[in-house]
């Protein structure tokens, strides 16, 4: 049996991390102050991807001796290398140099115009700076060199959602859904942006995707059934709907109601008073 | 002038919910006592409920929570007196269009409704001072219950119990993490 604070056992947690692309920045420092640090040289050939880890997420948190010690570290281990020159500039982000830090950037980009990663960087000081609609036109240029990237779509959909701008945030789902057409979170937020963007039409629309994204979740977005049984209480409480279609969408929305009260009774055993019923007369803020 | 105060519960809870996701922005609801608002234009917020940390400005989720918020409120002798929003740029206190959306909606249901922004920049360890400004009114700066307020914000950061908060987003990716927060509200009145 490990304990929870074996440096193996750490290095595990930071292995997932690193997979799933998560930011843990807080509990990564805590965990390298606490556990790793002292026992980096253990790890071999991951001490370095570990030192990188550890870099971004110090320099998150703005604990700017840690991140120092880890670049010292790899730049003594790669001198040259573009990925530590990349974490220098980042570094250089953090105490809001900005200036230097495209710098860098720009002459890595030189080397090696296909860094997409430093693109992205680049993009994002212009949003570090406030400058929306200029990240925005330079997104769009790098979508246009790089259009499988999914993570970049996502934030110029977010980047569009700010700006209020919805055909153009659901657009960029739209190009996420054939990406990968059996995701249901995206079916989940183009319905979202749908909901929100508002109007008898719309609401239709993300009804359809609200529906998808609960039939591919198994039932298990909470988000999309709340988002169901909104879209039926106001198609069924609409004027411009006929009797069929209020008469099938208030038995779809009854249907969501009853998997939203199923899975508080499943969480619980017998959750107090969960609103369900009177989110049929709901709020609308639109 | 009216005056406005934030409990402990209130305060330490926005700043938790702001500490737990330091890069994005994350926004709620305050709320006071229905029966300390008679008669009185003073308003003290005795608690806060976090909403969300992903997609502010999209509706859908925005409604459910406030539905279920309301009756929360109505069954418990509370009112719905106030949002707060910490933006995701450091330096930028400013409403955004959702914040004002959002009062808006509030204030045509509840009444007067008074809008808290965090100022990112003086949350820190020792949080010395308040690290609220209210906006859409004279006085920008909050009263605070007491002079312990502050240093039990102090308090629960270093002991990062914001990794206990539950704002609505956490809510909706599991039903069973309760977004009135009962284990972090003993935590906050332990710390006093």
């Amino acid at each position: 049996m490990r304990s929870c604070t074996s440096d193996r056992y750490v290095a595990e947690r930071y292995r997932r991390w690193r997979e799933d692309n998560s930011r843990n920045s807080d509990l990564i420092v805590q965990l390298w102050e606490e556990v790793l640090c002292a026992k980096v040289d253990k790890l071999g050939d991951e001490k370095w991807m570990v030192l990188e880890q550890v870099a971004v997420a110090a320099l998150d948190l703005h604990k700017m001796t840690v991140a120092e010690d880890c670049l010292v570290m790899l730049s003594k281990q790669f001198p040259g290398s573009q990925r530590v020159r990349k974490l220098k500039a980042l570094r250089l982000e953090a105490l809001e140099r900005y200036e230097d830090a495209n710098d860098v950037y720009d002459a890595i980009l030189r080397k090696d115009e296909t860094n997409t990663v430093v693109r992205k960087r680049k993009i994002a000081i212009l949003k570090s700076l406030g400058k929306t609609s200029e990240a925005i036109r330079e997104l769009v240029e790098y979508l246009k060199k790089f259009m499988s990237d999914t993570e970049a779509w996502m934030e110029l959909s977010d980047l569009y959602i700010s700006e209020q701008d919805y055909a153009k945030a659901a657009y960029c789902m739209e190009e996420l859904l054939l990406h990968n057409p059996h995701h249901h979170l995206y079916f989940q937020k183009y319905a979202d942006i749908k909901y929100t963007q508002g109007g008898f039409d719309n609401v239709e629309v993300a009804r359809s995707y609200y529906s998808r994204a609960v039939k591919l979740s198994s039932a298990n977005n909470m988000r999309a059934l709340y988002g169901l049984l909104l879209c039926c209480s106001q198609i069924a409480n609409s004027p411009k709907a006929q009797a069929q279609k209020k008469k099938e969408n208030t038995k779809i929305g009854q249907w969501a109601a009853q998997c939203i009260s199923d899975k508080y009774r499943e969480a619980s055993g017998s959750e107090d008073n969960q609103p369900v019923e009177q989110l049929l007369g709901a709020l609308t803020l639109s | 002038m009216s005056e406005v105060e934030f409990s402990t519960r209130a305060y330490c809870k926005v700043i938790l919910h702001a500490a737990k996701y330091p890069h994005e922005a994350v926004n709620g609801i305050l709320v006071s006592k229905a029966k300390d608002l008679e008669g009185s234009n003073d308003v003290v917020f005795v608690d806060a409920i976090p909403l969300f940390h992903m997609a502010l400005g999209l509706t859908p989720m925005t409604e459910v929570a406030l539905e279920q918020i309301e009756s929360y409120c109505s069954s418990n002798g509370l009112k719905i007196t106030g949002y707060y929003q910490a933006n995701e740029h450091y330096k930028n206190t400013n409403p955004n269009f959702v914040a004002n959306r959002i009062c808006e909606k509030i204030s045509e249901r509840f009444g007067q409704v008074h809008l808290a922004m965090v100022d990112n920049r003086r949350l820190s360890l020792d949080m010395a001072s308040s690290a609220i400004v209210m906006k859409n009114r004279d006085k920008a700066s909050v009263a605070l219950e007491s002079d312990s307020t502050c240093v039990a914000a102090s308090c629960l950061l270093q002991n990062r119990a914001y990794r206990l908060l539950v704002d609505f987003d956490n809510h909706l990716d599991n039903v069973s993490a309760d977004w009135r927060n009962p284990e972090l509200n003993q935590e906050i009145d332990a710390v006093l």
